[in-house]
């Protein structure tokens, strides 16, 4: 019988390889440009310095956005079981963003007003063109609600994030707001817990499955966490912009309990799972998770000033102690798995895992990221410059490490088609 | 033919064997309750060398998982409403 090459069936159809690995590429250059800005130009004991944003929204940006928008892309398909519309779109949105996010990087570097503002608006249109394409994806699905409803308010929270951005890039050119603290921080909390935090609990609930080999974990709890999470997150976003600490504190303590049922559940689904040996990717991905509770904690101390400097403690292990050491531990997983899947001959083989990943280099990485994690919080806790200079080249090392590793997958699989296709 | 229940109480797949091998029928089942229904018939001591899969999509993150099992697999014709995988441990086709 005559093989069917399997990337021509449509029902199954996954995107053509260069839309996710492009943003996934982007997301790697970003990481490394944005510990070099922090080595090189942060002065954090003034604060939240233009250099400091710039490194900040290379972070949130250029890294978390980057690979949140290029695994939806791939990955929602999975739940809503429709491939996404258009992969030239999706190719267009990556150059609105990289090119935004230069722009505005830039634009703070160099304290160059206009350029912010155009930076962050072709960011924002990017993102909006995703949000348009993520409620396309979702519009009619009734499946897998925790997926979908944690994805729907990810997909509102991104449209009201680049709303508010937009009006505070435009604010730095033009100067109009009177006080913009309340939008600033409103900004934050739907951009990290709502855009990205939202995406990446719904998803986990599929990959992390997936990946361990294991079924989903309850549907009940989910519902319970995606209540807690959306209700939390509306909670503190009014807080934020009515500036009410109690209403913020209550949203966070939902959050927690959000962050809480949806881990217990994962957990409990584990107990199950096939694969015995889960590999050293679930190291990031438990500590990120772990991270995020913690993250909240430190946010309530900053309400209500427990600490000095708790302040750049919660963006700190908000940004880069949870969600960057989550989705670096994802992105260790499912750049080879994707990379496997379109590597599949027509003879029905893939390139064996264990033989894309370069597993020495995320372990090098792992270990820099927790020292850089450990040593900017405590300089930014205890306001010793040093201590968060050397941090981030502990951090610079280990995006450069991590780097290696999307390099080595590379080099890997074209190895393996120059050798079988 | 066999059912097998998933503990959640999910959409349960069927196996069933034929003259050509086992089957399995994971249509209507959620991700990633097809892939763990898969996996499980393979790794029974009698699965055999060939067992075909009847699936509502092509299921691409199942590949990688077959290649490191030792498992080819290859698209068939199927009717209108499915998916149709031969899945087989010998030598590729």
């Amino acid at each position: 019988m005559f093989p069917v090459d399997p990337s021509q069936n449509a029902k199954g159809r996954l995107l053509p390889p260069d839309v996710p690995f492009r943003f996934f590429g982007a997301a790697i250059l970003f990481h490394i440009l944005a510990w070099l800005v922090l080595v090189l130009l942060a002065k954090p004991s003034q604060g939240l310095t233009w250099p400091v944003l710039a490194a900040l929204h290379l972070l949130t940006l250029g890294v978390l956005a980057m690979v949140a928008t290029g695994a939806s892309f791939q990955l929602l398909p999975v739940a809503t079981k429709r491939t996404v519309r258009s992969p030239n779109l999706c190719r267009s949105i990556f150059w609105m963003m990289t090119g935004g996010v230069l722009a505005f990087a830039l634009g703070l570097l160099g304290e160059i007003h206009w350029l912010v503002a155009a930076g962050g608006v072709l960011v924002a249109l990017g993102l909006v063109v995703t949000a348009v394409l993520l409620a396309d994806n979702l519009l009619g699905v009734d499946d897998m609600p925790v997926v979908t409803g944690h994805a729907w308010i990810a997909t509102l929270s991104l449209v009201a994030v680049e709303a508010l951005g937009g009006v505070l890039a435009l604010n730095l050119a033009f100067g109009f707001l009177g006080a913009r603290s309340p939008l600033v921080l409103a900004h934050g909390l739907l951009a990290t817990f709502g855009f990205m935090g939202m995406l990446a609990s719904g998803l986990s609930t599929i990959l992390l499955p997936m990946f361990a080999l294991s079924l989903a974990p309850s549907e009940r709890l989910g519902r319970m966490a995606l209540a807690c999470n959306g209700t939390g997150l509306l909670l503190a976003v009014a807080g934020a912009l009515v500036e009410q600490p109690y209403l913020m504190a209550l949203g966070g303590a939902l959050g927690l309990c959000g962050m809480g049922l949806l881990g217990w559940s994962l957990v409990q689904a584990f107990k199950k799972r096939m694969r015995k040996r889960t590999g050293f990717f679930f190291l990031p991905i438990w500590t990120g998770a772990a991270l995020g509770p913690v993250s909240i904690l430190s946010g309530m101390a900053a309400l209500f000033d427990l600490f000095p400097n708790a302040g750049l403690l919660f963006i700190w292990l908000t940004v880069v102690g949870w969600l960057l050491t989550f989705l670096l531990g994802v992105l260790q997983r499912i750049m080879p798995f994707l990379a496997s899947m379109h590597s599949a001959t027509p003879l029905g083989r893939t390139p064996l895992l264990s033989q894309l990943m370069a597993e020495g280099l995320t372990k090098t990485h792992f270990v820099l990221h927790v020292i850089a994690l450990v040593a900017v919080g405590a300089g930014l806790v205890l306001d010793v410059p040093l201590l968060v200079r050397l941090g981030a080249v502990s951090g610079l090392l280990g995006a450069l490490a991590f780097a290696g590793y999307g390099f080595e997958l590379y080099r890997r699989v074209r190895r393996f088609k120059s050798e079988n296709i | 033919m066999t059912t097998i229940s998933s503990p959640d109480g999910q959409a349960n797949s069927k196996v069933w064997q034929a003259q050509d091998g086992w089957h399995i029928d994971v249509r209507g089942m959620q991700p990633p309750a097809p892939m763990l229904a898969i996996l499980s018939l393979l790794e029974m001591p009698d699965a055999g060398s060939r067992v075909v899969v009847h699936h509502d999509r092509e299921p691409v993150f199942l590949y990688p998982e077959l290649t490191e099992r030792g498992w080819n697999w290859r698209l068939v014709p199927g009717d209108d409403r499915e998916v149709r995988l031969v899945l087989s441990r010998e030598a590729p086709f």
